[in-house]
């Protein structure tokens, strides 16, 4: 029986799309693969609020240390949160970092809604430093093994 | 209020983080005990604050909502890191499979 055409341009397309999704399929991707945009943007953040503490430790027993000083850096970190969490939501299979990026705004919220009633002393910003650097120090290292598992496929 | 226990704390976020992380808990481990550690030591100074009238009740809050989040956060990355070593482990018992199970379709499939 002679084959139309149409059949064999069809049979070319299917086999054309079989081998397209073997490649696709070469490896499992059960997480997101690694962003270089999230990580540059959360290490920039991290330094921001890095800077934040060294500033606020500095000044905390002064004027200088009221919330009105800071005002400009939480609405650039809400920028930054903002940008991160469109960014996080645009990846494929991203909860996790959408998750950590959600509870990184949360934090910011209640550090600003401490930093508006003010800090009376020094002792009152180290529970807060490192609950900072520790989701800071988790985010990046999320971010290194992501890198690192996009290497395994090379 | 009681002083807070801080080993006592540390252990219990110890073994909700084994939990999350199952069969893959021995490569997290040394993360997860050291941030662990960190939020479980926080937990006690916020107490030692509010003992000492240094913070409010509210402020309290405000400061324990910073610590679970931050715990949630590193909590996540085991998690990830639980995916991820899954997510290895698949693709290399397909990579050691993978050039005898072409020669044998014809096709390269994996």
């Amino acid at each position: 029986m002679k084959l139309s055409n149409q059949t064999i341009t069809s049979g070319k397309i299917i086999c054309l799309l079989l081998l397209f999704y073997a490649q696709a399929c070469t490896s499992v991707r059960l997480i997101s693969e690694y962003d270089p945009i999230t990580d540059e943007k959360v290490t920039e953040l991290e330094e921001k609020v890095a800077a934040y503490f060294v500033r606020l430790e500095r000044s905390i027993d002064t004027d200088e240390a009221a919330y009105e000083h800071y005002q400009t850096f939480f609405d650039e970190a809400k920028v930054d949160l903002n940008t991160l969490a469109v960014r996080a939501a645009a990846v494929d299979k991203n909860r996790i970092v959408q998750e950590q990026v959600q509870e990184l705004q949360n934090m910011l919220s209640n550090l600003e809604a401490l930093h508006k009633m003010g800090f009376a002393s020094a002792e009152q910003l180290p529970p807060l430093k490192s609950a900072f650097n520790s989701a800071f120090t988790a985010i990046i290292r999320l971010q290194m093994a992501l890198k690192r598992g996009e290497k395994y496929e090379n | 209020m009681p002083d807070i226990n801080t080993q006592e704390i540390f252990e219990k976020m110890v073994t909700a983080a084994q939990g999350v992380l199952s069969n893959h808990w021995e490569e997290a481990k040394p993360f997860a005990e050291n941030e662990l550690k960190v939020l479980a030591n926080n937990l006690k100074l916020i107490g030692e604050l509010k003992l000492q009238g240094k913070i409010t009740e509210e402020q309290a809050k405000h400061y324990l909502e910073i610590q679970k989040s931050s715990a949630r956060i590193v909590l996540l990355t085991i998690e990830g890191l639980g995916i991820l070593a899954v997510e290895g482990a698949i693709n290399a018992a397909l990579d050691v499979v993978k050039a005898t199970v072409n020669t044998a379709l014809g096709w390269n499939l994996i």
